[in-house]
């Protein structure tokens, strides 16, 4: 009883001594962590089968995600163009810099809830989220890097060499580990605390107003066809009728070489907007006003042109209004400013 | 009628379930006394036509007549099942990548054969679609070893670069994947055993068998490289080399 008592007093005591320090030191590194499926969501497409989840493995995957190596000249880390205050996309980048300063052509997606994510990418090109990571590690005008590099690098490291043993067992690293390392950080970015999931689970700080409330049936009906809820997203692919730029990217059907997938792309997600702009693939529009006037009067036909744009959506004044004042609701403030996301000092 | 009906629903169900059945039957021991599990050897030979594959330095004559010089020549093996007269064993986990450059990757050991005579062999060239799809893999399946797409996810089954004069840009590069519907380029191979194998028994067994790098080259389809200097997408033109390499393995000698 008195050990009991004792060690419950030296856990509190070391508690309260690490709490003012740095805020992931005072876990413990083995203390399993748990995925939680928020209520009302459906079930996730990735559970972490055969990537064990761990607080250790958590912490290494986040150290790695924020790992300049990663990249040919020590300059790039994947935190470089998914960047936290911007729920993990890049904001005002339309198209980010790889090493060298070369220029991608497509816009940095945000990185939340992607494991209800089947396909990776705005073309869906990979198909699995622990292997995802492997094309900006080796695409030119990202990383620029190779696997074999990145391993043979982080196994210089004596830290790294730590961080192995105690997620896995032994301090063998290679690229499986690697990646279900940062599988296991990349997972955990769940966004499920904007003011709409307090308003739909009842939670304290969930009211809406009525212009948010009158946007929110505005989204029902003109948007949820595409931008399903909970998720925002049914991370299908369509063509939504944007004009074909100079460099006529093919989107899906580069992975499929279906002529019916000629120019469909990702669903993008409808929540964290205020953080993630700009917005489309090739991030061409800056403001929301910009992209609901392209719903409104900037749809182009074509023979992909998904079913539900054939006329367009048609918004008034105020719908509009409502609308922009509902998808406000959909930011989450807890999320961008999570410590348990950030880099480490 | 009615009762004939139910006959014929039980035993096309029947029919189904047995049909489903993975391939693992075992195979009847040759020696019940000595019920050890088995070994056999699996040794790859790459050449080019009747000459021995040397990379990086000799030149071959293709049946469209092209010249080629070959600088990569990799393939996976998998899925490789046993069968005797009667039955068959699947062996798990059986991936390998044989890499022309890397000799101890040309050859391996199957561990752990249910005893027994077996009388043919039979393997996928690539990854099957499984993983293919399953996430971050090792081994064979490493990512760094340069067979995978990392922008249209999944593995290169076959792997052929070289040079040819015939090729306007100078460069030959066959990158064949593909894994699913039309786009598939998994070739299973069958390779009939010249005498029956006893596995289990007798002294591991050692099945050399030769890969011809020409044999990507025809039949059914011949090529001609100035035509199909590089394929490194999905499509048409992969699922004809893949057509045309299902065919290059043949067994040279058991010893």
């Amino acid at each position: 009883m008195n050990k009991f008592r004792s060690s419950a007093l030296l856990c509190l005591f070391i508690l309260v001594v690490t709490a003012g320090c740095q805020p992931d030191a005072d876990l413990d590194p083995q203390t399993s962590i748990t995925f939680h499926t928020p209520g009302g969501w459906p079930e996730p497409a990735y559970k972490f089968e055969g990537n064990s989840l761990s607080q250790a493995g958590f912490e290494l995957g986040k150290k790695i995600f924020y790992d300049p190596r990663l990249s040919r000249d020590n300059s790039v880390s994947c935190g470089s163009c998914h960047q936290q205050f911007s729920a993990f996309a890049q904001l005002g980048h339309n198209f980010s810099h790889g090493v060298d300063n070369k220029l991608g052509n497509r816009n940095s997606p945000a990185l939340f809830n992607l494991n209800w994510h089947h396909g990776f990418f705005w073309d869906g090109g990979s198909n699995h989220i622990e292997v995802q990571p492997i094309n900006p590690i080796q695409n030119p005008v990202e990383m620029d890097e190779n696997l074999n590099n990145v391993v043979a690098k982080l196994a210089q490291d004596p830290e790294y060499k730590n961080r192995f043993q105690e997620v896995f067992g032994d301090e063998t690293i290679n690229s499986q580990r690697m990646l279900k390392a940062l599988a296991q950080f990349m997972g955990m970015l769940v966004s499920d605390h904007s003011r709409y999931d307090k308003y739909i689970t009842g939670a304290p700080g969930g009211s809406m107003s009525d212009a948010e409330l009158r946007g929110l049936s505005v989204y029902r009906s003109k948007c949820s066809g595409c931008h399903t809820d909970p998720l925002f997203s049914d991370y299908s692919y369509r063509n939504n009728g944007l004009p074909v730029t100079a460099l006529n990217d093919s989107g899906r059907a580069r992975i499929t070489l279906l002529a019916e997938d000629m120019h469909k792309f990702k669903v993008p997600s409808l929540r964290n907007l205020r953080y993630t702009a700009p917005y489309m693939h090739d991030g061409r529009f800056n403001t929301l006003n910009q992209v609901l006037d392209h719903y409104t009067s900037g749809i182009v036909s074509s023979a992909t042109l998904d079913p539900l744009l054939q006329n367009g959506i048609t918004l008034s004044a105020a719908e509009r209004s409502d609308l922009l004042e509902f998808l406000n609701t959909l930011n989450d403030d807890e999320f961008i400013s999570d410590k348990r996301f950030a880099q480490s000092e | 009628m009615m009762r004939f009906s139910v006959l014929i629903l039980f035993l096309s169900l029947v029919a189904c379930r047995k049909k489903a059945d993975p391939v693992v039957a075992p195979i009847v021991p040759v020696d019940t006394s000595q019920n050890t599990p088995g070994k056999l050897r699996l040794s790859f030979q790459n050449k080019a036509g009747d000459e021995p594959l040397v990379l990086h330095n000799d030149w071959y004559l293709t049946e469209n007549g092209d010249s080629l010089k070959i600088n990569i020549f990799e393939y996976y093996v998998s899925n490789i099942v046993l069968f005797s007269d009667t039955a068959s064993y699947a062996v798990p986990e059986s991936y390998y990548l044989v890499n022309e450059e890397k000799s101890d990757s040309k050859t391996f050991l199957l561990e752990g054969l249910p005893p027994g005579t077996y009388a043919k062999l039979q393997f996928l060239i690539g990854v099957d679609e499984r993983r293919n799809t399953s996430g971050a893999q090792t081994g064979a399946l490493d990512p760094a070893n340069g067979m995978f797409w990392d922008w249209n996810n999944g593995y290169i089954m076959a792997k052929l670069e070289g040079e040819s004069p015939q090729s306007a840009g100078g460069n030959v590069a066959y990158h064949i994947a593909g894994f699913r519907g039309e786009n598939s380029v998994l070739q299973k191979v069958t390779l009939n055993f010249p005498q029956p194998i006893v596995i289990g028994k007798d002294a591991t067994k050692n099945l050399h068998i030769i890969a011809d790098a020409l044999e990507w080259f025809k039949t059914p389809q011949t090529i001609n490289i100035a035509t199909y200097p590089v394929i490194a997408s999905l499509g048409a033109d992969a699922v004809m080399i893949s057509s045309n390499y299902a065919d290059m393995f043949r067994i040279d000698h058991i010893d």
